[in-house]
């Protein structure tokens, strides 16, 4: 099964950088993975929240992945994202 | 039916039987006149942005009355956070157009006639709030774009409703009938109603037990019969007729305003709100105005957002950017725009809880914000055609841009900086001209003057709300007064 990985973006007010810029550089890195936007059956590996600034405040409450969650505030959050990616045993 | 895409939204408005007339005729559809179709773009954009998965969390909410998922500009709010979302959608919709987005004035009429309605019934054992709760929730389910329809002609301003010389100055209840009531009058300045499903009127003022017959409200689907509009005139608008796209700086948004004309339109029980309770004519003025005032610190500053980046963009095309002043005034229309942003997402966060359970803005705030919007945006575009030069509006047409003789001249000697296109910065300058005095300043200066009340009318405000008395006991405790 390929990695899941759940995106959810800020509503994008003000944003410091190109949000979906972060989705490309994903599916650039992880062809094989599952990224999605949208909910799907069963559970997401991972789940990234592209804010577009420190304030961060997009509603994920509802949002779990079983290998985690990160939040990226910039773009130099990616490789937080990336790593966790690369580094998780999904067996 | 789930929320419309922008598509379906346009084919929406396109079935209505809406009566709309502009130059002495008689319009078949906003959907398909060049003059009227970019107020319908802007509004169609607040349905194709909530479909994006990077502006749906702003752009849509979970609605309280339904659990599902609906557009924000229906929705009743829940929460300060819920304030705060509102105020940054509202950013964002105005950097997409750059244009009046027209959807907040019934998304304001919504939450302020919600907790109204509410306090009403409570008071007098009327069924307002009921009404009111089904036609959201109908609106949140059939995904309607909703005019909020408040200001009257109003005549002789110093006189009230019950006293003009001609008694339908006011929108006015001209018959009460078993199953409904007959209203006559008018609303001034309708936003975006030439491209709305529903309108909801409401009074204007507070008013005394004289004038019983003028404190309504409703809501009409805006192909009811006897109701019809005209369209309200802009500078440089028959500019959308000449089929060119640099010259109106905006070919794709703007917003459109209507007198609206209710000819003896019948209302039945079901979507009456308010009918003679005068006391809570005032109630409902006064939220509704907070709201409003509370949108323009969204709204404003979003369209703010792309004059600004005009004219950043300006002095590069013009080799002015590395000016000490130009960046200065840059800093200074930044500084501006987010001082208004500051008060719209102040008072949000200091929203509090009505009775009906819905929340409201901090009223001080919202009033505050309103009070640097009628200044602000005239202090950015002055600065803004500062930074631009006189080209913003002595430059030649497209037509003669794509001369086949005179335009090489035009490319030849508007050019700026040799690595940008003359139509480049032709099109930045033209933008530029469309905020600040095209069409649309309609929605960027005048509205923000009198849109909401005009400047008077928030600081009355401020006076009710601005607590001298504690601020008169803090002085004399620091300077030791019995
Ligand atoms: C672009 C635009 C869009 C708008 N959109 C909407 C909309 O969608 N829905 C809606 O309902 N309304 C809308 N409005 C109307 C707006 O709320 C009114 O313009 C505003 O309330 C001022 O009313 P007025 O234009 O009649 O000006 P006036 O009331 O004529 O005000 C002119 C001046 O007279 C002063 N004045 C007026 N009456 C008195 C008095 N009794 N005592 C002392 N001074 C007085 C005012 O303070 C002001 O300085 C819009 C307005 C604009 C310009
Ligand atoms: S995270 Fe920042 S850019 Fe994104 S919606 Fe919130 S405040 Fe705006």
């Amino acid at each position: 099964m390929p990695v899941r990985i759940r995106l959810k973006y800020c509503g994008g007010c003000n944003p410091r950088y190109d949000r979906t810029a972060i989705a490309a550089m994903l599916r650039a890195d992880f062809p094989q993975a599952d990224i999605a936007e949208t909910a799907k059956d069963g559970p997401d590996h991972f789940v990234a929240v592209i804010c577009g600034c420190p304030v961060a405040c997009a509603s994920h409450d509802d949002l779990r992945g079983l290998a985690g969650k990160t939040i990226l505030t910039s773009e130099k959050d990616y490789g937080k994202l990336a790593a966790a990616v690369r580094s998780a045993d999904l067996s | 039916m789930a929320m419309m895409t922008g598509e379906q939204y346009v084919e929406s408005i396109r079935k209505m039987n809406i009566k709309i007339f502009m130059f002495g005729e008689k319009i078949s559809s906003a959907a398909d006149h060049p003059i009227l179709r970019p107020s319908l773009n802007s509004v169609k954009a607040t349905y194709d942005l909530a479909h994006k998965p990077e502006y749906e969390d702003l752009m849509t909410v979970k609605s309280h009355l339904t659990g599902k998922k609906i557009n924000r500009f229906a929705h009743i709010h829940q929460s300060t956070e819920d304030l705060v979302k509102k105020v940054k959608m509202q950013r964002l919709c105005g950097q997409k157009t750059a244009a009046c987005f027209q959807r907040c004035v019934g998304m304001d009429a919504f939450n302020a006639i919600f907790s109204t309605t509410f306090e009403c019934d409570q008071k007098h054992g009327t069924r307002y709030h009921k009404n009111f709760v089904d036609f959201v929730r109908e609106s949140q389910e059939k995904d309607w774009t909703v005019d909020g329809a408040m200001t009257d002609p109003k005549g002789d301003r110093g006189l009230s409703p019950s006293k003009q010389a001609d008694p339908d100055l006011y929108l006015r209840v001209v018959e009460r009938r078993k199953d409904g009531i007959v209203v006559r009058g008018a609303k001034a300045h309708q936003t975006g109603i030439c491209n709305s499903h529903q309108v909801i009127v409401m009074p204007t003022i507070a008013m005394g037990p004289e004038d019983r017959d003028y404190a309504v409200s409703f809501a009409v689907p805006l192909d009811t019969e006897n109701l019809f509009m005209i369209i309200g005139r802009q500078s440089c608008d028959t500019r959308k007729l000449e089929g060119t796209r640099l010259d109106v700086g905006n070919c794709e948004y703007g917003g459109v305003e209507a007198l609206t004309i209710f000819d003896n339109v019948f209302v039945p029980n079901n979507r009456i709100f308010l009918n003679g309770e005068t006391d809570f004519s005032g109630m409902l003025v006064e939220r509704f105005a907070g709201y409003h005032r509370q949108s323009y610190g969204g709204c404003k500053v979003g369209v703010g957002d792309v004059l600004i980046g005009a004219a950043a963009l300006a002095a590069d095309y013009n080799g002015a950017h590395k000016a000490s002043h130009v960046k200065d005034k840059i800093i200074e229309m930044i500084h501006l725009n987010e001082t208004l942003y500051s008060s719209g997402i102040a008072c949000s966060a200091e929203g509090f809880r009505t009775e009906a359970g819905n929340y409201l803005i901090d009223l001080l705030l919202a009033n505050v914000c309103k009070q640097n919007v009628t200044r602000f945006p005239y202090e950015i575009t002055r600065l803004a055609e500062d930074i631009a030069g006189g080209l913003m509006v002595t430059a030649p047409s497209e037509k003669d841009l794509r001369h086949p003789e005179l335009g090489p001249y035009i490319e030849k000697y508007l050019r700026g900086v040799a690595a940008v296109p003359t139509e480049d910065r032709l099109k930045i300058l033209r933008l530029i001209e469309n905020l600040t005095l095209g069409t649309a300043a309609v929605g960027y200066r005048t509205e923000s003057m009198h849109g909401a009340g005009s400047p008077q009318a928030q600081r009355i405000m401020i006076s009710r709300q601005g607590n001298v008395e504690q601020k008169k006991q803090l002085a004399k405790a620091i300077a030791r007064i019995q």
